[in-house]
């Protein structure tokens, strides 16, 4: 299930976007369409502080304000790009007899999407817990979301109809990434003896049954060792194949403290003990001893909660 | 058959620098054009004294009598557009839209992709000739390098003053046509004038030093290219400079990396204006005049060598010029820290150039002169003896970005081919002097020309993402110690071999030694295509 991967829940989600007209709020002259001035809106969403110079301007991502959330994006897609006419063989399309001059068809969407993507801490990938956080995030930023989903099909008017509208436009996320990840995580291996070993044993049945079958002058038993061999192997690769794709289907497992609090600590570590190096680099063993210990106690590396990094700013 | 390029077509100061021809001194001036057909009267004029880079001969080896052979000029002149200048020039629209777009937005718009508006937005702290306007009669759009020979007191030689009054009377008949643009720092606020450091020769007169204003030796390292020196001379050239193959033998780059209309080092040639003439064997360059804070560089390096030898144990007269060369890449003589990493060795190899020198030792005079630029850094694979963040790592990767260096495997060895495409001729003269007593307020720096076929793949990358940033050096955001924009909390990381147990030395805080003072995108462009210019002729159909 990609959707939960890694300790992290990657939400994709298209929402259509309605096609009717809808009053213009800079213009008492002009209407306007939905996904027109669903850009307007999104482009005056502030986006996370980046940089030096936006964090001194200090008006954050909306996204910011739910401390589950690593990243989210907004964005319109129009309509699918149209890739070109589909490879033709002249040889094929001679002996088909196919008119060269005939045209594919164009395929376009019935109307824009909103794509909303975001990946943040959840225990599963279940929809609850989906629920949970798409709630939290209504009860963030709820101007922010009726802005945007009012110019999307769909009725909103509470947490809990936001979270069903984005669950009901919920596509499965297929490549999640996050790389948390110091180290090679704790995986075990695919148990391969146990795997091969009813494979090898219904193999060696199906060959000697073969060889039997082959060499000895009335097989009747020999057939019925081939045939049971046969079906052996069929059953025995079958259920380790799925054994494997099962594991393969696992999530990965979460990382130690890669949920958002832990991350912006670790961010403000490195930066902090950064800056202590620096400072006391060349000093002797006990200068030294005392000084961490006096950063231990101002900068709590197992308190998450604080001091630490704001969320929505980047700064490393 | 190698490529032979044809010298009488490309300008001069491409293939070779003039600094190092005998031209230590330089005047710069930006032209203005407000009606083409003076415009091109003006270049017209000047295109007969254009110095091209045939090769002229030296007092030391005449050619043969009735030889037709280029004459050493006093003065050197070369011309060079601006996007704008060549609309001012009436360049036909479509041969202007075969140009590459980093070259029409012009410097002033890319000032946040070269990271220009630091310490001080451009519009402050640039030259005023150079600071963005809206002004048409303001605008850069031509510029004129000359680069004079010195006379024993070290002053230039009289014909470049002549040369100055020839253009400024040219400018001044076309009664507004073509203006010399006024507001260079400096003495005179028409035009940039450059000189190479000097130093006072034993007869009393001055001679010029290969220095900068930090005081390392400058322009060692320069590409070597295809066609770029005589076929003799190639093999040694190409050593350390051109490109490093993957077998670990040296190869000169692809032509078509520093001139149009060459095949370049993904084999091809890249699409470019049209016609073609008017494209090949031109070039484009970035001008960029660099001040150097050259107070601030002495205080931190006194200040941090300091503590660089209490943290390392070292003796203090060790540590600064260490320091300096962790900084660097190379010790302030030019000898590069992968060969020689302690000031031990250094001073070994100055003993052994000393004692060259006494003898009159040519042969190990010239290999010395070639361990400058023949190395590798596959025996430095953390940076123990060459920091990743220093300078010369960054400017120049050689074979450090092979993904496959850190196998120890030869067969797997890949040489410089990601820094290949990434590679620019260093060309310019220092300005100012760095007087005893004088401050960071003074004129005082670098005029450097980056020479590259593409100015958004070759100088902008190297500027953005290896002088600005440091992801490809596992620096994170540590920018290059000496030409980087340094926030509050700049650094720059020494580390320490891993095997000696010591801690690596950080030197926290740096200020910033380097800022930038104006500059602009040019096209050099041939003989050939000069005089379509300068005629009007420019003909894309």
């Amino acid at each position: 299930m990609p959707n939960f991967d890694g300790g992290h829940y990657f939400l994709t989600a298209l929402i259509p976007v309605r096609t009717d007209y809808v009053a213009d709020g800079s213009s008492t002259a002009m209407i306007t369409s939905h996904v027109h001035a669903l850009r307007q809106a999104l482009i005056a969403l502030p986006t996370a502080l980046q940089s030096p110079a936006t964090e001194e301007i200090g008006v954050n991502s909306p996204f910011a304000r739910c401390r589950r959330t690593h990243f989210a994006r907004l964005t319109v897609m129009d309509d699918v790009a149209y890739n070109g006419r589909l490879q033709r063989d002249p040889i094929v399309a001679t002996i088909t007899k196919r008119d060269p001059h005939s045209a594919d068809p164009v395929d376009v969407l019935p109307h824009p999407y909103l794509i909303v993507v975001a990946d943040f801490d959840a225990t599963d990938g279940e929809p609850a817990t989906l629920a949970t956080w798409l709630r939290d995030l209504w009860s963030v930023m709820e101007p922010e979301w009726r802005e945007i989903l009012s110019h999307c099909h769909g009725e909103v008017h509470d947490a809990g109809s936001f979270a069903r509208l984005i669950a009901r436009c919920q596509v499965e996320t297929t490549m999640p990434f996050n790389d948390y990840w110091p180290g090679a995580p704790p995986l075990k291996g695919l148990p391969l003896a146990r795997l091969a070993a009813p494979v090898a044993i219904s193999a060696v049945v199906f060959l000697a049954g073969l060889l039997g079958t082959l060499f000895v002058r009335h097989p009747g038993g020999w057939k019925l060792l081939l045939a049971l061999g046969f079906i052996g192997l069929i059953v025995t690769i079958w259920l380790a194949y799925r054994e494997i794709m099962a594991k393969g289907a696992l999530p990965f497992p979460a990382a130690p403290r890669a949920d958002l609090p832990g991350v912006l600590k670790s961010l403000y570590l490195q930066q902090q003990f950064t800056r202590f190096a620096i400072d006391h680099q060349g000093q002797d063993d006990a200068a030294l001893h005392a000084a961490f210990g006096e950063f231990l106690r101002t900068h709590r590396p197992e308190d998450t909660a604080s001091p630490t990094q704001p969320p929505g700013v980047v700064r490393v | 058959m190698t490529i032979q390029l044809e010298l009488a077509d490309i300008q001069g100061n491409i293939l070779s620098a003039y600094g190092r021809l005998g031209f230590p001194k330089g005047r710069f001036l930006l032209l203005n054009v407000a009606r083409p057909a003076d415009g091109r009267k003006v270049i017209n004029m000047l295109r007969p004294i254009v110095t091209t880079a045939v090769r002229w001969p030296s007092a030391r080896n005449p050619y043969p009598p009735g030889t037709i052979y280029q004459q050493r000029p006093e003065v050197a002149v070369n011309i060079a557009f601006t996007f704008r200048g060549l609309l001012a020039m009436e360049v036909p629209i479509r041969t202007l839209r075969g140009l590459p777009e980093e070259f029409l937005d012009g410097m002033a718009a890319r000032a946040d992709v070269v990271c220009d508006n630091y310490p001080h937005n451009i519009r402050d702290g640039w030259d005023p000739v150079w600071r963005p306007t809206i002004d048409p009669a303001l605008r850069v759009h031509v510029l004129i390098t000359l680069n004079a020979q010195m006379k024993p007191d070290g002053t230039p030689v009289d014909r470049l003053e002549e040369i100055t009054r020839e253009i400024s009377a040219l400018c001044d008949q076309t009664d507004g046509g073509v203006t010399i643009l006024k507001g260079h720092r400096g003495k005179n606020p028409a035009w940039q004038d450059l000189s190479a450091l000097l130093q006072d020769a034993p007869d009393g007169s001055k001679m010029p030093v290969p220095l900068e204003h930090f005081g390392f030796v400058d322009a060692i390292g320069d590409p070597v290219f295809e066609g770029q020196v005589p076929a003799e001379k190639m093999a040694q050239e190409v050593i350390g400079q051109g490109k490093l193959l993957a077998d670990q033998t040296w190869a000169p780059l692809a032509a078509g990396e520093f001139l149009l209309g060459h095949p370049d080092e993904s084999q091809e040639i890249a699409g470019e204006a049209m016609p073609i003439d008017f494209s090949r064997n031109g070039t484009f360059f970035a001008y960029r005049k660099l001040h150097q804070n050259v107070v601030a560089w002495r205080d931190y390096i006194a200040t941090t060598a300091r503590q660089y030898a209490a943290v390392t144990g070292m003796p203090a007269h060790e540590a600064e010029p260490l320091l300096k060369a962790k900084i660097a890449g190379r010790w302030e003589d030019g000898v590069p820290l992968v060969s020689a990493p302690s000031f031990a060795d250094w001073q070994a190899v100055r003993s052994r150039r000393a004692a060259a020198i006494a003898a009159d030792d040519k042969a190990t005079l010239a290999a010395l002169d070639r361990a400058l630029v023949d190395f590798t850094f596959r025996n430095d694979p953390v940076g123990a003896r060459c920091p990743f963040g220093s300078h010369l790592r960054r400017s120049n990767t050689r074979d450090m970005l092979d993904p496959h260096l850190g196998t120890g495997d030869p067969k797997q060895f890949n040489g410089s081919v990601l820094n290949n495409r990434r590679r620019i001729l260093r060309r310019g003269l220092p300005y100012g002097a760095a007087v005893p007593g004088g401050t960071d307020a003074d004129e005082q720096g670098i005029v450097m020309m980056a020479v590259c076929a593409s100015l958004f793949r070759q100088f902008e990358f190297v500027q953005q993402q290896w002088m600005q940033y440091g992801l490809d050096f596992n620096a994170g955001n540590d920018t290059c110690p000496i030409v980087g924009n340094h926030g509050p909390d700049a650094k720059f990381v020494i580390a320490a071999d891993p095997a000696s147990g010591k801690p690596p030395f950080i030197a926290g805080r740096l200020p910033q030694f380097v800022e930038s003072r104006g500059g602009d995108y040019f096209f050099m462009p041939s003989m050939t295509a000069l005089r379509m210019i300068a005629t009007g002729v420019v003909d894309p159909t």
